[in-house]
């Protein structure tokens, strides 16, 4: 059997695509426990903002600070096996960036309502995860998309609600979705 | 030109197994990755397997019995050079 310059380019095309998504669908499984953490401290965090529960401050610092935790050791755990220090270093390096990239946004925006700094960092978060989708899957990407749609629609339609709506649809779609991702 | 890895469904199972050389796959997400049916993934599993191109790993997992595969030295050797036979043929060479 022979083959001509088209088929060629035809089955190079078809091995890229599919080592992308063999390597996307590898992110998914690794990412999803970590998005459902994070939906767990969304939706717990801004119910309990929501229905003024005594120390939903501390409750939601307990989660965050539970998540982080998990975020790291799910990322070194999925890591590959002969991946380097340097590796690990880098996307610890990453979570630190974009942390500091987000208190310094805090710091220069100064919001006086606490709301509108839960709207920062979670639109901010949304954002992050729809960027990354581009390069990471595109699952990431529109999940990231659907929380950002979310905190637009809580903070400009319904902003009474909105530690309820974030929390509710926000947190729920982490979750969901998380869990999803984690089975693929 | 590798006619074993020449078929399209064996091609994307060894670019998928490739493209993730540190861990086997499971057959689910094979099956997600490549789109094939049950049969037919099953099927060119087993020619890839025959032809000591990749390993076919059963066991369980939380109780649940479980189909992974990976490839061999032979078989990464062996896609390698398909594609590289693919990428002069693109140029012509």
């Amino acid at each position: 059997m022979t083959m001509n310059k088209d088929e060629a380019g035809q089955a190079l095309a078809q091995v890229e695509e599919t080592q992308r998504q063999a390597r996307a669908f590898k992110t998914y499984a690794a990412a999803g426990p970590i998005f459902a953490a994070w939906g767990v401290t969304w939706l717990c965090g801004n119910v309990a903002y929501h229905f003024e529960l005594p120390h939903a401050g501390l409750i939601t610092a307990t989660l965050g600070m539970v998540s982080i935790g998990l975020s790291i050791g799910l990322g070194l755990a999925s890591a590959p096996a002969n991946a380097k220090a340097a590796d690990h270093g880098k996307a610890l390096l990453s979570g630190l960036v974009f942390a500091a990239a987000v208190l310094g946004l805090m710091m220069i925006v100064a919001p006086l309502d606490p709301r509108a700094a839960n709207a920062v960092i979670s639109f901010l978060v949304g954002a992050t995860y729809a960027y990354a989708g581009i390069w990471m899957g595109a699952r990431i990407g529109w999940l990231g998309g659907g929380v950002a749609l979310v905190v637009l629609f809580a903070w400009f339609g319904a902003r009474d609600y909105f530690e309820l709506i974030v929390g509710a649809a926000g947190g729920g779609l982490l979750i969901v979705t998380g869990l999803w991702l984690w089975r693929q | 030109m590798d006619e074993i890895i020449h078929q399209g469904l064996r091609l994307k199972i060894m670019a998928a197994l490739a493209a993730t050389p540190e861990e086997p796959l499971e057959f689910k997400r094979l099956k997600a990755v490549t789109g094939a049916t049950d049969g037919n993934l099953g099927r060119q599993l087993q020619t890839l397997a025959e032809a000591g191109y990749i390993i076919v790993i059963k066991d369980y997992a939380n109780n649940r019995p479980r189909t992974r595969g990976a490839l061999t030295a032979q078989g990464q050797a062996a896609f390698e050079a398909h594609v590289a036979y693919l990428g002069k043929l693109l140029k012509g060479l």
